[in-house]
């Protein structure tokens, strides 16, 4: 099956960004990974942690390159440019550098969308090339052609998978092959069960995981809804339930059947040829791309009428289909051409010459630890509720079945990684009350309540926002913001007493994985609104209330009060 | 190395003869451009050789206060891609069945030769005037093509160019809400610049910018953008809690002269936490929010307005839910064609 990587980013922005390449690059005899980022990161077209332009080169800047966010996305956009014809190896034998390609210098130069060029590059792609020669796939496949042929044969609507089933797993040129495709896929149609059966043996037959053969799909379903051949549609014709599944156009069908008209080269054939004629192969190939991408090519005319009486034995009167750029190497294209786009200023961009930022960006993030040490007895008097004195039953028994205060913690973590809101809201009241505060979980379906839970204070209240391990694992940007809405809402409503330098919480199973950008929020609200945001995770509250309960050490408390960013403790 | 030039480089050019001191605009009709000789016409497309029906220019989709803004470079006008160039006749074409009859495009025809139908569809004009020559579309007519549309954006217009209705609404939104998430950033931006601000959005797939997108209006106000077609009005009010600490800190815009903006596609309903939620803000922080919806936006575009949030305008908040007060006034009208309610336009719904 082809694998297509999934480089995760939209034509409108794809055709930004070589715009922006080329303006900067196109000078140059070849272009790096460095070039590119430097350039992407300068035009503002990534971003690092809220920051564009250098900083976000700096801030991305690691020791070691492959996790340098900045290089990594400047490879991405090489891989989806390079699979479109617009860039191409310098070198015969090595990936990187590049250059820009001759399409891909129409593209760049576009004064419009340069839609139909993309459409063109697009169909362009066609597997075996010689610029593939590593692959893990061996399929003889101009997919997208064939894809749309399979959605027209299958009555027009398809689910994904089929497309790993079908289009991706044939060899298009043998029409048996293609056909016995067809009848595999109408025959799996009916039973959702059959399907996935399918669809699971293709997956261990590759060695890969179900989803990251679905992966495999994102990348040319993104491709045909930019060119306009597919759109969503929800089916339940296909298999019984309703299926999120995908339908031709008018226009796929219309650029199928052009297709089907036209001489579609592909490599093996190409390379049978004489060289006179794989020239004029490759020059029809460029020009005829160009024309049906809407260009004005009456300046080649008399070169196009000799290479089409150069190649009529092969290709007769009909149109050619054949992408140079993503089927051999540029030299043979060049020279076809009588081009060099090799020629140029040294590569010069380097990401290293923007000094790292990593470490303050680390500095950031930095959690405080809480140390255990205050003796402290549990606040009984607090826990009158059903849910407390079940949880003050469960850690009893733990104690009396021999487990440390680190066992407990451990057991009672795992045990609750399953809990919904109705369970976890009231957990968590139950340990800020074991802490000796008053505590209010909200129950579910009070909407007046803003808030999840509120530690009530005669003047210094503490809005609680929670987010249960079911509704979300680790804390979220969503979690901080809501800790503030939470804060705003208790000083404006005043339904209990607080003081604008009392911080708000925000508790979650585990710390956020985004822990730069929450700190970051935090920071800025503190800026901003003067407001405290404190982050604290459910094992930090699990061993400050088991510390209290079984060791009898408890925090010093006063410090929830004014707590800002995220915070653990530890025995 | 030859590059090739695509095709609609060379379309046909028309140049005015004189330029017209007003234009009238009305539903039905192309564009009436009136002559400083007493006389008038309906200027055909002009066929620009940089449609401004179809591209928006590159300050439009910067904001001038932060410039180092990471933002979306497309300059598409048309947020839902319905608009397109046909080469056979050198004049834009829409696709009706996309078309969110916004009226982007028709706002920013130069001669208003785009102009709504009876039955509400953008059409092109194409049948010549007496007012227009054709030139070769060599660099000398170009450039006084160029020339001109300048001068023609100077033109003071009147006129509605598309009526208001329930019927009209009620499609527009069964459209709207059909769209693709990728398209919701798009419309907000493109109405607010052809409501005559300078907007600039997120690119898509950058989680690192989280507001949708900034805004800067007419007269220099600026402001955060969250965009939201969803039911969750509360996540854009908190977004815009976030986006204004963002902006202060990184970019360093005072809460205070941040004129943060929600666009929502309905109101939300009178029982929704989101109207207590923006009177909080206000009455804890002095900032007020404003709340626009697509629909009023549309409204005020096919009302020759501009978007201008000067003395906190669209404020709407859980003791005036109304929006349609704040439109009329702005559009000079004395009532708005649309029912109570109708969609969460000009009011909540429920």
């Amino acid at each position: 099956m082809i694998r297509f990587r999934n480089p995760g980013t939209q034509y409108s922005t794809q055709i930004q960004v070589i715009k922006l390449l080329y303006n900067a690059l196109h000078d140059q005899a070849f272009f790096t990974l460095d070039d590119m980022a430097v350039v992407i990161a300068q035009g503002k077209m990534m971003t690092a942690y809220g920051y564009a332009g250098d900083d976000a080169l700096r801030l991305s800047n690691t020791d070691q390159k492959s996790r340098n966010s900045a290089w990594n996305n400047a490879k991405m956009y090489a891989e989806i440019f390079r699979m479109l014809g617009w860039v191409t190896p310098y070198h015969e034998s090595n990936s990187y550098p590049m250059v820009f390609t001759y399409i891909g210098t129409h593209v760049a130069q576009s004064t419009g969308d340069c839609s139909k060029l993309y459409e063109q590059c697009v169909l362009g792609i066609n597997s075996p090339t010689l610029l593939t020669s590593r692959m893990r796939y061996d399929e003889r496949v101009r997919f997208f052609k064939c894809a749309l042929r399979t959605f027209i044969d299958l009555g027009g609507v398809m689910y994904k998978h089929e497309l790993c089933l079908g289009p991706m797993s044939v060899n298009d040129e043998d029409e048996q092959a293609y056909q016995d495709m067809i009848q595999s896929l109408k025959s799996l149609r009916g039973s959702h069960r059959r399907l996935d059966r399918a669809f699971n043996a293709l997956a261990e037959s590759l060695g890969m995981k179900p989803g990251s053969v679905d992966n495999c799909t994102r990348l040319p379903i993104a491709l045909m809804k930019s060119c306009g051949w597919v759109e969503d549609v929800s089916d339940r014709s296909l298999y019984g339930s309703a299926l999120d599944c995908l339908q031709i156009t008018q226009h796929g069908i219309e650029t199928y059947e052009s297709l089907a008209d036209m001489y579609d080269l592909r490599l093996d054939q190409y390379l049978r040829l004489d060289e006179p004629t794989q020239q004029s192969m490759i020059r029809l190939g460029i020009y005829s791309m160009l024309q049906r991408a809407g260009y004005d090519i009456s300046d080649v005319q008399a070169q196009v009428a000799e290479d089409r009486a150069q190649s009529r034995g092969i290709i007769g009167d009909k149109d050619l289909l054949f992408s140079p750029y993503q089927t051999i190497r540029r030299a043979q294209v060049e020279r076809a051409l009588g081009i060099d786009m090799g020629i140029g200023l040294e590569s010069g961009l380097h990401t290293e010459t923007f000094g790292s930022a990593v470490k303050d960006r680390e500095a950031l993030y930095g959690i405080e630890t809480w140390s255990l040490n205050i003796p402290e007895a549990a606040s009984r008097e607090l826990l009158a509720l059903p849910e407390d004195q079940a949880f003050l039953h469960q850690v009893d028994q733990m104690v009396e079945g021999g487990k440390s205060s680190r066992e407990i913690v451990d057991a009672l973590f795992d045990h609750y990684i399953d809990a919904t809101k109705d369970t976890f809201y009231p957990l968590i009241a139950t340990l800020f009350k074991i802490m000796g505060f008053d505590c209010r979980f909200s129950r579910a379906g009070d909407n007046g309540a803003r808030w999840d839970a509120i530690i009530d204070d005669t003047e210094r209240s503490i809005p609680i926002e929670i987010k249960s391990p079911t509704e979300e694992q680790h804390l979220s940007i969503k979690a901080i913001r809501q800790a503030l809405e939470n804060k705003i809402i208790l000083l404006s409503r005043r339904t209990y007493m607080t003081l604008p330098e009392v911080s708000t919480l925000a508790v979650g199973y585990y710390m956020p994985n985004e822990r730069a950008e929450v700190a970051r929020l935090i920071s800025d609200i503190r800026t901003t609104y003067g407001y405290r945001v404190g982050v604290i995770d459910l094992k930090s509250l699990l061993t400050i209330a088991v510390s209290i309960l079984v060791d009898g050490k408890g925090f010093e408390k006063e410090k929830l009060y004014t707590l800002e960013g995220l915070v653990n403790a530890d025995f | 190395m030859r590059i090739f030039k695509e095709n609609r480089d060379h379309s046909r050019l028309a140049i005015l003869k004189d330029i017209p001191v007003s234009l009238e605009i009305h539903q039905g009709i192309p564009g009436t451009a009136h002559f400083r000789d007493g006389g008038s016409d309906q200027i055909s497309c002009l066929g620009c050789t940089v449609p401004r029906c179809m591209y928006l220019s590159d300050s439009d989709i910067e904001c001038s206060h932060i410039k180092g803004f990471p933002c979306d470079r497309s300059v598409m006008a048309c947020p839902v891609d319905a608009i397109a160039w046909n080469d056979r006749s050198a004049a834009p074409v829409i696709d009706q069945q996309r078309c969110i009859r916004c009226g982007i495009c028709v706002s920013r025809c130069p001669v208003g030769a785009l102009y709504f139908s009876d039955q509400g569809e953008p059409e092109v004009n194409m049948t010549p005037g007496d007012s227009v020559i054709n030139m070769r579309p060599d660099q000398a007519g170009q450039d006084l093509h160029a020339c001109q549309i300048e001068q023609l954006l100077q033109v003071p217009r009147s006129g509605i160019s598309l009526q208001a209705s329930d019927p009209l609404f009620e499609t527009i939104y069964e459209k709207l809400q059909r769209l693709g998430n990728a398209y919701h950033n798009p419309v907000g931006r493109n109405l607010l610049i052809a409501l005559g601000c300078r907007c600039a959005m997120r690119r898509i797939g950058d989680v690192y910018t989280r507001m949708d997108a900034v805004y800067s209006s007419p007269a220099g106000s600026f402001g955060a953008v969250e965009i939201e077609f969803g039911k969750d009005t509360l996540d854009a009010s908190r977004g815009i809690l976030d986006d204004i600490a963002v902006l202060n800190t990184r970019y360093g815009v005072h809460k205070h002269n941040n004129r943060a903006l929600v666009i929502c596609l309905q109101l939300p309903n009178e029982r929704q936490g989101y109207w207590q939620v923006v009177k909080d803000i206000r009455v804890v922080e002095g900032i007020k929010l404003s709340t626009i919806t697509v629909g009023a936006l549309m409204f005020l575009l096919w009302n020759g307005c501009v978007f201008e949030p000067e003395n906190d305008r669209y404020y709407i908040d859980f003791d005036n839910m109304d929006l349609r007060h704040i439109i009329c006034i702005q559009a000079d009208c004395d009532s708005i064609p649309l029912s109570n309610g109708e969609l969460g336009i000009m009011e909540p719904n429920k």
